[in-house]
């Protein structure tokens, strides 16, 4: 039988796709790559797309791909822009997103167990009928699934600021190793899945820590002057509320072009706290005397949190593309490194958005609008979102999340320890299989991509040539190399 | 790249950022689930069609017919993509290009030939009528029926003229001469065949010297709204309720002490945003207990309504869904304002075997007024 049919025999023929079309959408991800630097990576098209309906497919499947040495790239819903998803070595996807059950929702213990494809959008929903609430959430919850933001880090997002990081919601987690074996963790080792952006197992169901829901007090500032803004978010920082996000300038300028109406000053923050007596209290005060004079009506700012899931995407018509890079750094930092950002990149279609982390970080945002059809401007914005990492990392701060397109900075971010966890990803992963080369392996290295970088913006006819060289060779050579890669002659089905 | 692909669409297809968020509340990528059934899948397709990278082959074809139209995707997504008009449009272009999927084929003919989906003869379309409506007359206001209530459900416009009979509202009905509105037509791209339909009700509806058209079908209430000239007034069946609520003209006579849930149907909710009359005829009847789903008005989900002829399994299986989630929340009966909605909730209910009652808003109420 061939590697479809078996396949198909664990999870059921309308569970199993290798439609061409279905091939195509399951190669990429948010990102907008250019054409060239995806046959430069060799491209990225799986050969079956699976949705497993429960955990016990899962590890079938898993059993059955790890024995063929068929590579398994898992996917969540997919609004990653870093590549985790991308199948580097083509195989199997395996699409969790129809894993999607409340499985228990416990009133008295207060926690809920359920498969990790559910999106947190449907799970907040669910919870606020009953009365509940999780801890923090991505802002991208229509579409993120609890499993995906588990694995990609889950330390940015709504109500981090104040509870910290998704990892200390988890009770207990239920992963499939890359050898098929079932595991249920405790609280602390969960750890080691957190942000291991599907490296190291598969998440298939997760209890999170649930809590009666707080009433909420939304707010919204706005500050003339660039440095009075950074003081009031390092003071949030400091305060940690439920959440804090802040906008500079030109953002809010690009959100007026869509049709809002907020005033165009350096700084808007807005900032949601939860009403608990005595510290909501002494929060506000100390909030509103030190905002003195800059805030805005309360409608303007619960309608600028009924937005939170839209603001960050809700004018990339302007663009239409827009490419971004994420970073992660103490906000004491925030003003220096934004200040470096504006000047180095001083193009007026970068704009700044910003959330509250943990431990007094900030996960800043900036988004460039291009337009991927003009080549030279893209080529450009895509150089960009290499030079804020770098200007970002002299002030403490990192890439929020490596997946394939941050593979060449992993170095940078991780040092020695990188070793330590290449080899945890060895002893569970010997054949290096499940999403091989992405967050603690580079295929390419590190210094050829950032030539490749420095080339599309510095001399892009060049660029283009060795693209078009490695491209004319790719028939050749890519096809050759990863078939050595491979070796695994499993894709004769 | 080929003319179809006019500017605004590849803007929207270039600004669609393939986030994700349409999936949320897409009937079908909630059953099936696969990317190239997405709203984002099919915006990605086009871009690599307009790459060159891809042809309008049958496969792709069939995915722009796989979508419903509800319009749930253009509601949610943070950039303001139009979905709906993208996926239209190319419906158009792959019909001037005879590329209609076999799937739509049989309702296309029949929509051509009998100006019915269902392919029945045009002296049915009035055989039920009480005899003061079965001959068209001089008047302002007219009760299109649509096919669904003219041929299979005619007990939701057999309800609704004696409502209006008991509030004395005068109003004339075509009958015979009615054909369909267009709508089906309409939404497979076939705009010139839907044009003919559209143009012999516009004559009918000038020699009566119509003003004011009022529908009960959520689809026909739609596309007499958006498609057909402004100098008609056109209204949704429950609007007019609420009036003769409001005025005095009906009064409720009876409790109905029941449990009635609400379902939004897309052509009449997003589409027409009408959300509120619908609602509030229902909760103006004594006794009932007035429900939502989890999902409502601008979130509401699709039925599948739209899939009955072309994937009738695909169709009841996503009713299914929407019936449980009525179960869930302990209703007896779920309310429509659509025929279309009505009829496929209750194929979802019987194939489910779920003996939850599924009525037509107008159904409701004739028992309880005078």
């Amino acid at each position: 039988m061939s590697v479809y049919e078996d396949i198909a025999a664990i999870v059921g023929k309308d569970r199993i796709s290798d439609n061409k079309l279905d091939l195509i959408c399951y190669s990429h991800d948010l990102a907008p790559l250019p054409d060239e630097l995806i046959k430069g990576f060799g491209g990225f098209k799986p050969d079956i797309v699976v949705r497993p309906e429960n955990i016990s497919q899962v590890a079938d499947i898993m059993k059955y791909a790890n024995k063929r040495s068929i590579p398994v790239t898992p996917r969540g819903g997919g609004s990653w822009g870093l590549g985790g998803v991308l199948p580097i070595d083509g195989g199997i996807v395996i699409d969790l997103c129809e894993m999607n059950r409340i499985i228990e929702l416990n009133h008295e213990d207060e926690y809920i167990t359920m498969e990790a494809g559910l999106e947190w959008k449907r799970l907040l929903d669910t919870l606020q009928k009953y009365g509940f609430q999780v801890a923090s959430y991505p802002t991208s919850a229509p579409v993120a699934t609890i499993g995906g933001y588990i694995s990609t880090g889950g330390s940015s997002g709504i109500g981090v600021s104040c509870y910290g990081p998704v990892g200390e919601q988890i009770i207990s987690l239920k992963v499939v190793l890359p050898d098929g074996k079932m595991i249920q963790t405790n609280p602390w080792d969960s750890w080691l899945f957190v942000g291991s952006e599907g490296t190291l197992g598969l998440i298939c169901e997760v209890t999170l820590k649930i809590f009666k829901r707080i009433e909420m007090k939304h707010m919204l500032f706005g500050f003339d002057s660039l440095a009075v803004g950074i003081e009031a978010i390092v003071k949030m920082s400091e305060i940690r509320p439920y959440y804090f996000t802040f906008m500079d300038k030109h953002f809010v300028k690009f959100l007026n072009e869509k049709g809002d109406h907020f005033p165009e000053k350096e700084i808007t923050l807005a900032v949601t706290f939860e009403i608990k007596e005595r510290v909501y209290e002494k929060e506000e005060d100390s909030v509103n005397n030190f905002f003195n004079g800059s805030r805005y009506s309360d409608e303007m700012a619960e309608k600028e949190w009924k937005n939170r899931y839209k603001t960050a995407l809700s004018f990339k018509s302007l663009g239409p593309t827009m490419l971004s890079q994420e970073i992660r750094l103490p906000a004491r930092f925030l003003g220096k490194a934004l200040m470096e950002w504006k000047t180095v990149l001083s193009d007026k279609r970068i704009a700044y958005k910003g959330t509250g982390s943990d431990n007094g970080a900030v996960n800043v945002l900036p988004v460039i609008l291009t337009d991927e059809r003009e080549k030279k401007a893209f080529f450009t914005a895509t150089f960009y979102t290499n030079e804020i990492a770098r200007i970002g990392k002299r002030y403490h701060g990192s890439v929020y999340g490596i997946g394939l397109f941050n593979s060449y900075q992993m170095g940078q971010i991780h040092g020695e320890s990188l070793d330590v966890m290449k080899q945890i990803k060895r002893e569970l992963d010997p054949k290096n299989i499940l999403n091989p080369y992405k967050t603690v392996e580079n295929r390419i290295p590190s210094f050829i991509l950032l030539f490749i970088f420095k080339l599309m913006k510095h001399a892009t006819p060049l660029f283009v040539l060795l693209m078009k060289c490695i491209n004319g060779l790719s028939d050749s050579f890519v096809n050759n190399t990863s078939k050595l890669l491979k070796s695994r002659k499993w894709e004769n089905r | 790249m080929g003319k179809q692909i006019t500017d605004k669409i590849s803007k929207d297809i270039y600004t669609c950022a393939g986030c994700g968020f349409c999936r949320f509340g897409c009937p079908v990528s909630r059953k099936v689930g696969f990317e190239s059934l997405t709203a984002r899948g099919r915006m990605y397709l086009l871009k690599k069609v307009i790459e060159g990278q891809l042809n309008y082959d049958r496969d792709l074809i069939e995915s722009f017919y796989a979508c419903a139209l509800c319009g749930n995707c253009n509601e949610i997504c943070p950039s303001g993509v139009d979905y709906v008009d993208t996926v239209s449009h190319l419906r158009q272009h792959f019909v001037k290009q005879g590329k209609l999927p076999e799937s739509q084929k049989l309702l296309r003919n029949n929509l051509v030939e009998k100006g019915n989906p269902f392919a029945k003869e045009g002296e049915e379309r009035g055989q039920w009528l009480p005899p003061k409506y079965k001959e068209p007359k001089r008047n302002k206001n007219l009760y299109f029926v649509g096919c669904s209530s003219s041929y299979s459900s005619t007990r939701i416009a057999r309800s609704l003229i004696r409502i209006l009979q008991s509030a004395k509202f005068e109003f004339t009905m075509l009958g015979n001469m009615e054909k369909c509105c267009g709508d089906p037509l309409f939404r497979m791209g076939e705009e010139e065949k839907a044009n003919e339909l559209r143009k012999n009700n516009i004559e009918k509806f000038d020699e009566l010297g119509i003003e004011t058209i009022f529908a009960s079908c959520a689809g026909c209430y739609k596309t007499l709204k958006t498609r057909y000239p402004q100098r008609f007034k056109v209204i949704h069946a429950t609007q007019l309720l609420v009036d003769f609520f409001k005025q005095g003209k009906l009064e409720f006579k009876k409790e109905f002490p029941r449990k009635i849930i609400y379902f939004d149907g897309c052509d009449i909710g997003r589409h027409c945003k009408t959300y509120e009359e619908p609602r509030n005829v229902l909760k103006a009847i004594p006794g009932v207990e007035f429900m939502e789903f989890d999902y409502n008005r601008d979130e509401a989900i699709c039925c599948g309504g739209p899939f009955a002829s072309s994937d009738p399994d695909l169709a009841a299986e996503i009713a299914g869904d929407r019936i449980r989630e009525a179960e869930n929340k302990g209703a007896d009966i779920i309310a429509t304002a659509c025929p279309t909605c009505m009829v496929n909730l209750r194929e979802g209910a019987r194939r489910i075997g779920s003996d939850i009652e599924i009525q037509d808003i107008p159904m409701l109420l004739p028992g309880l007024i005078n």
